[in-house]
């Protein structure tokens, strides 16, 4: 007998655009959204795909954590977001100018916990689920930080476009 | 302001490094113009066709590229005329904490400097030849 199973990859065609509008949308009433100038900008050479849901929760993550670390005392506070795409994978970039990390703290930030002290680290859940969820998707996450000039994340996702029609295999 | 160097070209086979670090480039007052290619190959016949004073002062060469890499590139470079090994200084980017690549960049007379991936504004400041 032939059994025909169905599998999901959970790639879809994604809308980097729709993503951060959704993100800045879920996060219109968190504290100091209305002091922070988001900017969004995106190239692209070909379609994309991948986990929107997973992809929407580093987007919220990494949003809400440019206006949690902005920088009250400075200039006006500013966090842009760049995402490249090409058919092998998506650039994302989100740079803030916040307050900046320490660079003894650099490599700690996506821990949850002081491995020697055990006290839980400045920046918590959501930068260590972040990371968790890139890994999960196959990419990569890098941090570069100067102390009270700002902070740039960039991240890295393989692009699934090619498998993100539903696949049948017997 | 102006700007530390007229022409920069960026040599990485994907589009999507390109357009980054194209980006950062242009957020920063390093250069007028940055020009890119996808191949190892179209670069050195760029190089090759081009009149002295439109050649790139810095060029960005990416190691791992299909067909000819960024170290098979340099080899290649090394036979140019020396007009162009004067103008163009070479920065090899990785994406790969590569000590076997580190070494071999450093032996090698045209390469400045050896960044790893990603490329950032911090970086570019540190650049001045």
């Amino acid at each position: 007998m032939r059994q025909v199973q169905m599998v999901n990859t959970s790639a879809v065609p994604v809308n980097f655009n729709e993503i951060y509008r959704h993100s800045v949308d879920n996060l219109r009433y968190t504290e100091g959204i209305d002091q922070i100038q988001i900017e969004f900008h995106e190239e692209s050479t070909a379609p994309f795909a991948g986990n929107q849901k997973l992809l929407s929760l580093v987007f919220n993550n990494l949003i809400s954590n440019g206006i949690k670390y902005r920088n009250i005392t400075g200039d006006k506070s500013k966090l842009r977001l760049n995402v490249f795409n090409d058919k092998d994978k998506a650039i994302i970039h989100i740079q803030d100018n916040g307050i900046g990390i320490a660079p003894e703290e650099t490599d700690k930030i996506f821990n949850l916990f002081d491995k020697d002290s055990k006290r839980e680290l400045g920046r918590g859940m959501g930068l260590f689920m972040t990371k968790e969820i890139i890994e999960k998707l196959g990419g990569k996450i890098f941090v570069e930080s100067v102390l009270n000039v700002g902070t740039t994340f960039t991240i890295e996702i393989p692009n699934n476009y090619s498998q993100s029609s539903t696949t049948f295999f017997e | 302001m102006s700007k530390k160097y007229n022409n920069v070209l960026v040599v990485d086979d994907s589009e999507a490094e390109q357009l980054m670090i194209k980006q950062v480039i242009s957020n920063s007052d390093f250069c007028d113009k940055t020009s890119t290619y996808t191949s190892a190959k179209q670069t050195l016949d760029f190089l090759t066709t081009t009149p002295a004073e439109q050649l790139p002062e810095i060029i960005f060469l990416d190691i791992v590229m299909p067909e000819m890499d960024g170290f098979a590139f340099l080899d290649e470079f090394e036979k140019l005329p020396e007009a162009i090994h004067k103008k163009c200084k070479i920065i090899l980017l990785s994406s790969s904490d590569s000590f076997k690549d580190l070494n071999r960049a450093n032996k090698n007379r045209f390469v400045k400097r050896f960044l790893n991936k990603p490329l950032t504004d911090s970086m570019l400041q540190a650049i001045n030849f």
